[in-house]
């Protein structure tokens, strides 16, 4: 069965987009169930995580020895910027939706979802975002233990804390439209585990989790500026710990405000592209 | 001796079935042995990056942390061909098939381990072959038989020290209906603690990491025994050979660890 072309108007169902808004609730309900049920899980992917602050925390204070300022970043900022990237990165956005949607795809279940009143896109945005707010819970909760295993610190100034604010809702931002995109991969290839990881090793290298882009050998750091990630990661937390200030700072804003078009452009034209593909097995 | 070879020759035939049935998609196959190489790759970039910017960590240059990061990608790769599946023990359990190994003649475990067998490990087999040639070449190391035996065993020990960590947490697929996100959290930490001298983390984790959780025989210790680097380890030079004794030890205490558990088994179905 081809799911064409009543399918095709569920991005823009004309009408009343908010009669769906309860639906959209009810998903990310749903999301906060399955993650408190799977809290063991959880814990266990977040204590990963404070590893690899802990370590980063080690290697870094060891890199540094008795050098006080390198790049113009003091230790002490840049363990505040690597405790908060890591945290951020992973708070952001949940790889299990990606995989959701491709066991939806795969077992062709994607059919009922295109046949729902509310729209297949808004309807795994509303996954994306119940899964995100459960993992912020989860990362809150943890930030006695981080703060431990890193360096947890104030903002610079009053001036950054609101920066940043703006910053993380765009970087937010950017990350839903990077995992949706990463979603409607399902709708291209069977396999989608092997790309999952992909895109979190080549996102938490690209974001500046493990090392901040201004410490990138050129050719690199050129790379990492063209790419998306840095947007997700890198931007926000620069801005926290006063690498980025003034009007650079709302350049860098700029930056991930363009980002954030473009994705929404580029899923769209994806989206449009993938709801004629889908063919449900069997019918 | 004879049952030994049997079951030998059986476990073969299995893997063999695995990989016949692997083979059929030629396109993932390729796919999956370059996520593997680029994977444990992608582990190794942090350090080149960083060290591109610093000289050393803990006064280890470049090609001496990359033989260190190799060493530890070595056994990585070792244990994870025909252990791999292991780690999927839980679903294997949640779904009920674990009471057809029950009733076969060949140990669970085996049985077990030749479930699958997953092409990216190709991949890891690749990138530890590809890392520990450049990083000897970086470090002027000449292997003579005497090292290149060394070499061989301190591998293997590392090997059993890894898997013997993973088949112990596997083995709480017994108790627990999953099991995957403690072998993602295990996976992490000989990916983050092994791939450093241990002397970075000073202290008690240090003696830990050598003597709770023997980390540091995987790699650190044999790399400075290859570099000559004994002088700074906190231990005789002696104990340094001690990887091999080491990885048999974890590795039967681990497999005791699973037999018990194991008993505890209650099939899912009825």
């Amino acid at each position: 069965m081809r799911a064409a072309p009543s399918g095709m108007d569920t991005l823009d169902r004309p009408g009343r987009p908010q009669r769906n808004v309860p639906a959209y609730l009810e998903i990310i309900r749903g999301r906060l169930r399955i993650a408190v049920t799977y809290r063991q899980n959880a814990a266990f992917l977040l204590a990963a995580v404070v590893m690899q602050i802990f370590i980063l925390r080690v290697v870094w204070t060891s890199l540094y020895g008795e050098t006080e300022v390198v790049n113009d970043v003091n230790l002490s900022s840049m363990l505040v910027y690597l405790t908060i990237a890591n945290l951020q990165n992973w708070a952001l956005q949940d790889p299990s939706v990606s995989s959701y949607i491709h066991s939806r795809v795969r077992e062709g279940q994607v059919a009922f979802d295109l046949l729902r009143p509310a729209g297949f896109v808004p309807q795994m945005l509303a996954h994306l975002v119940g899964s995100s707010l459960a993992m912020v819970l989860f990362a809150v909760a943890a930030l006695p233990v981080v703060a431990l295993a890193g360096t947890l610190g104030p903002p610079v100034s009053a001036a950054a804390f609101a920066t940043w604010l703006v910053s993380l809702l765009c970087a937010y931002l950017v990350a839903l439209l990077l995992n949706l995109i990463l979603g409607m991969v399902a709708f291209w290839t069977m396999e989608i585990t092997g790309i999952g990881v992909l895109y979190y090793l080549v996102n938490q290298f690209f974001a500046g989790a493990l090392v901040p882009l201004d410490f990138f050998p050129e050719g690199l750091g050129v790379l990492a500026r063209l790419l998306p990630f840095q947007a997700t990661t890198y931007t926000p937390v620069a801005i926290y710990v006063g690498r980025i200030t003034g009007t650079d700072a709302l350049l860098a804003i700029g930056v991930q405000v363009v980002w954030i078009a473009v994705l929404v452009l580029f899923a769209r034209l994806l989206w449009r592209a993938a709801v004629r593909r889908v063919i449900v097995q069997g019918g | 001796m004879r049952t030994l070879l049997r079951t030998l020759s059986i476990t073969w035939a299995l893997y063999a079935a695995a990989i016949r049935g692997e083979m059929q998609y030629r396109l993932n196959f390729l796919l999956l042995v370059l996520l593997g190489v680029f994977y444990q790759g992608s582990g190794f970039a942090f350090i080149w990056i960083v060290l591109y910017q610093f000289d050393t960590i803990a006064g280890w240059t470049f090609g001496e942390i990359a033989l260190l990061y190799s060493l530890r990608l070595l056994a990585h790769a070792v244990w994870v061909v025909p252990f791999h599946q292991v780690q999927f023990l839980d679903t294997t359990v949640r779904e009920g098939r674990f009471d057809r190994y029950l009733v076969r003649p060949l140990n669970p475990l085996l049985q077990v381990m030749t479930t699958r067998f997953q092409m990216n490990v190709i991949g890891d087999v690749a990138a530890a072959a590809l890392l520990f040639t450049i990083a000897a070449h970086l470090v002027d190391l000449n292997l003579s038989p005497l090292t290149g035996a060394y070499l061989i065993l301190v591998v293997l020990g590392g090997a059993l020290i890894e898997g013997a960590a993973v088949v112990a947490v596997s083995s709480l697929s017994f108790r627990f209906v999953q099991t995957w996100a403690a072998n993602h959290l295990i996976d992490n930490f000989f990916l983050l603690f092994g791939s450093y001298p241990t002397t970075i983390f000073g202290g008690v984790l240090n003696w830990a990491l050598t003597w709770v959780v023997p980390i540091a025989f995987i790699a650190y210790i044999p790399a400075s025994v290859f570099l000559e680097k004994t002088g700074e380890l906190h231990m005789s030079a002696i104990v340094a050979f001690g990887t091999p004794v080491m990885g048999a030890v974890w590795f039967l205490l681990a497999y005791w660890v699973w037999h018990r558990q194991a008993r505890r088994y209650h099939s899912v179905g009825n």
